[in-house]
Parts: structure tokens; C-alpha cells; sequence
């Protein structure tokens, strides 16, 4: 148990102080899912604190910033704050997400904040435009359709978790592990999913689960087509109302190898707490940081 | 003690936009030069911590952390990241040649963070590998490896060096003593 316990420490250490890779993300991931580990950020807070003390004992916190780039930050907060209030008043529309609790730092609960790799900010996709295209196309023939707490029918394929843009293997963990948010996690958001007139839309549903506090989520999937990865991947994007909706959060790339059901995991680079849409995309093998929105098939909304 | 901003900033107070942007500037640009192997990407990283910063306002529980030291974490974590996204660090030849030579933390009043007061104190309880350790990867921003090879240090104690270093702080940050309690947040 302590053995166990070190190794857990490690993980957080590491990840406080040099970042985790894919694969050691992962281990964490799965440690904290396997033994019911809140997060915990407590590191994070030490480590932090140690560097602002030394920061000030070597005077080295006393250089302002350049005139030109405090402009920049300047410019960057006015827009920053603007997109926000107007996706605010945008998104009128009432949802779970919307009323989700703040996790407030540094309580030891919730997911980590951070994965391994988020791109910076100015390599996200910009979307400018995104709502009005989507709106537009939805209304104009389904309409907006969020629906919560689906049952879902039928046994799907499941299409086990792996790093970003590599195949999924086949395996039983997301499905059961889908169930299991469904029963037990609080501050679950579920919504189903919205075809559009993209061809492969065509007779697909399913739906999307996400937990907020566990920062973790599946996509079920009812007869979406099968893709060539080595030709054209799935891409899932995330608008959370806590971030500007130009910079939709890369959700990953994925495959679908089998016709039917299949449930896939959610990938996010960062912290997903206010979502209120989600969009699949058809994109070229690996996916892309900027959508051109040419195939857009799914939406679901909250 | 200066009140704090991001609860301002949180409740839409545009001022508090801007006295955030004049009193964390300096620090979030040191921490940024220090993480950063150059000036331009330092320049990115600043601008994406402030971005970071106006997304996690409503976060912030003065009652639990310092602002400063909320701030420094969200600027850590952001520059920990973007060095994951590249895959490269500073080099040694980047290390700040003050590290040995600079004054402790303890002997100069540290107005801007409580917690970092906290910090330094239980880095003084530390032998002084440890804490020369602990320093070269949080101050320095040094991947764990690169302290080996720079101090020679086998990787697993440099990994133990600084987990037992961060526990330290993290418990005297939970529990400050009695003499301790009384610093303001």
C-alpha cells in the first residue's frame, strides 16, 4: 500500500515539476480511476510556491514586462473578454454544464487541469463564425435537438483508450467504464448526437456522456461509417463556456473499424468544465489545429 | 496586503484586467524566462499564461492559497506544458548562475505570498543537496534527468530528493504552525 502510494506520489510530482508523457498520463489516469484517487494538486501548489519565494530572493520577479508585450496581453485580454460576454449572451440556452460546480483550487478532487501536450493557444483552431455556420445549417433542417440521459440501445463495439490519434484497439473497458459513469459519477452532462446533411451522418445517433469532476467522457456511436484512417480520421472539438468559442478544444482524432455501435473515449488536452457543444469533423489522417469545417456530420449540444 | 484581483476579475471588473496585468507582469515574465529556451517563446508563453489566468479566475479561494501563488501555478503549469509540446528544455547553459549565490528566501521579507514564505522555510529544514535539488527543478525548471547529469546525482534519489522536498512543503502549507498561522493570505 505505501509502495502504492509512493508511485502515486511520483506520478503528481512528476507532473508538477516536469509534465507526464502519454503513457505515464495514462498510468495516472488509470491509478486514480482504479483506486477512487481524488486529484490532487497539492504538488502543483508546493512547487509553485517554492518558485515564486525564490523568484523574489533573486530579485529576478522585478523586471517588468516589455512595453510591447504588455500591449499584447492587453490587446489579447480585451478580445479575450469580449468573445467571452458575447458567447455568453449567445449561448442563452440553459444546460447542465452550465450550472456545474466550481472546483475550487486546492481541493483535492476533480481531474488534473492539464494532460500532456495542449497546443498553444495561437496553433487551436480558430472558429470564428462556428455558431452562426452550425445554427444555420441545423435549424434549417433538424433544428436544435439536446437530448439528456438517453437510454441507449443495443450492445456496441467497444474501442478501447489510446494516445491521440493512434488506431483504437478493441476491448470492454470503455463501454463498462461509460456504464459506470453513468451510474455513479456526479456532474455527469449527457447529450445526444445531431446529424447533419454530411453523408456520413446519414442514419447515425448515439450519444456523448462526460463526468466534469472526473474530467473524463465517451462517445457511443450507432452506425457511424467506417473510416480509412490512412485516408480521412474522425475529429472531435469541445466548446466550453469558459473559453473563447474561436478556440474550440482539440478532442482528438479517431476511428471507426467496424459498422454498428461503437464507444469511443474522449481525448481532451484541457479542462472541459462548461461544455456546451460538441462537433465531429471529417479531417486528413491525424487531424488538424485548424478546421476548415468542409465536413461537419455530428453535433450534440447541451 | 493588497487585495486580491481575480475575484474581481471573475465578477467582470474590467480594472481589475489591468491591475492584474501590473502586478503579476513581472512575476509570470520571470517564470516565463526562466521555463523558456528563448525570449520570443517566452513572449507566447506570457501571453497564453494571461489567457490562462482570465480562464481560471473563478478558481481562485483566497482563503486556501495566496493569489501569487495561484497565479505562479497556472504560469508553471502552462510553461511545464508547452515544454512537453515542444519536447525540449533550456539547457544547462541556461541555468541562472545566482541559484548558488543568491540570498535565502528567509532573509528577505516576502510580501507577495504567504505560501512562498511557507515554501522557504521548509526548504530550510532540507539538507542542502535536497533543497539545491528541489531548487534546480522548480526555480530552474530542469527536467529530473537533466539535474542528474548536472549534479550526478543517480536519477532515482534526484526523484526522491524532490517528491520528500515537495511533501515537505506541501504539508507545511497544509498545516502551517502556530507561528505561522498568523501570516496573512
Amino acid at each position: 500500500m505505501k509502495e502504492s502510494r509512493e508511485a502515486h506520489d511520483q506520478l503528481l510530482v512528476d507532473y508538477a515539476t516536469e509534465g507526464l508523457d502519454e503513457a505515464r498520463w495514462q498510468e495516472l489516469q488509470n491509478q486514480r480511476r482504479a483506486q477512487g484517487i481524488p486529484t490532487d494538486r497539492r504538488f502543483e501548489w508546493a512547487a509553485a510556491a517554492i518558485d515564486v519565494a525564490y523568484s523574489h530572493a533573486a530579485r529576478a520577479a522585478e523586471a517588468p514586462l516589455p512595453e510591447s508585450l504588455r500591449q499584447r496581453v492587453e490587446d489579447q485580454a480585451s478580445g479575450f473578454f469580449a468573445g467571452r460576454q458575447a458567447a455568453q449572451t449567445e449561448a442563452s440556452k440553459p444546460s447542465q454544464g452550465a450550472g456545474a460546480e466550481v472546483i475550487p483550487f486546492p481541493e483535492s478532487d476533480g481531474a488534473p487541469t492539464q494532460p500532456v501536450v495542449p497546443p498553444p493557444i495561437s496553433k487551436r483552431s480558430r472558429w470564428t463564425g462556428w455558431s452562426v455556420a452550425v445554427a444555420a445549417s441545423l435549424l434549417a433542417i433538424w433544428g436544435w435537438s439536446p437530448r439528456i440521459a438517453q437510454q441507449l440501445a443495443g450492445t456496441p463495439t467497444e474501442i478501447a483508450s489510446g494516445p491521440v490519434g493512434e488506431p483504437p484497439q478493441t476491448g470492454n473497458a470503455p463501454t463498462i467504464r461509460r456504464q459506470q459513469l453513468l451510474r455513479q459519477a456526479p456532474q455527469i452532462v449527457q447529450a445526444s448526437w445531431t446529424a447533419t446533411e454530411d453523408p456520413a451522418a446519414q442514419g447515425v445517433s448515439g450519444d456523448l456522456v462526460w463526468s466534469i469532476e472526473l474530467q473524463e467522457g465517451y462517445m457511443l456511436f450507432n452506425g457511424l461509417p467506417v473510416n480509412d484512417p490512412s485516408e480521412w480520421q474522425y475529429q472531435l472539438w469541445i466548446f466550453d463556456r469558459r473559453q473563447d468559442e474561436r478556440y474550440p478544444v482539440d478532442g482528438g482524432v479517431f476511428d471507426v473499424g467496424t459498422d454498428g455501435s461503437v464507444v469511443v473515449p474522449i481525448q481532451t488536452q484541457l479542462e472541459i468544465d462548461e461544455p456546451y457543444l460538441f462537433a465531429i469533423t471529417i479531417e486528413k489522417p491525424g487531424g488538424v489545429v485548424v478546421s476548415s469545417r468542409e465536413r461537419l456530420p455530428l453535433v450534440a449540444t447541451l | 496586503m493588497s487585495e486580491d484581483l481575480l475575484p474581481r476579475i471573475a465578477a467582470g471588473d474590467a480594472d481589475a484586467i489591468q491591475a492584474c496585468i501590473e502586478r503579476y507582469g513581472a512575476l509570470i515574465w520571470s517564470l516565463a524566462r526562466r521555463h523558456s529556451p528563448s525570449s520570443g517563446d517566452a513572449e507566447d508563453g506570457v501571453q497564453e499564461i494571461y489567457i490562462d489566468l482570465w480562464k481560471s479566475a473563478d478558481r481562485f479561494d483566497g482563503s486556501k492559497a495566496s493569489e501569487t501563488t495561484f497565479v505562479a501555478m497556472i504560469a508553471r503549469r502552462r510553461l511545464i506544458d508547452r515544454h512537453r509540446y515542444r519536447q525540449r528544455r533550456p539547457t544547462s547553459d541556461a541555468l541562472d548562475p545566482a541559484l548558488e549565490l543568491m540570498s535565502d528566501p528567509q532573509q528577505r521579507q516576502i510580501e507577495a505570498s504567504a505560501d512562498a514564505s511557507l515554501a522557504a522555510r521548509a526548504l530550510a529544514t532540507l539538507a542542502p543537496q535536497e533543497k539545491r535539488v528541489i531548487l534546480l527543478s522548480t526555480y530552474q525548471g530542469m527536467s529530473h534527468g537533466q539535474i542528474s547529469n548536472h549534479t550526478g546525482i543517480p536519477l532515482g534519489t534526484v526523484k526522491t530528493y524532490i517528491r520528500r522536498g515537495l511533501q515537505r512543503v506541501r504539508d507545511i502549507l497544509e498545516n502551517p504552525t502556530p507561528t505561522t498561522k498568523g501570516v496573512g493570505r
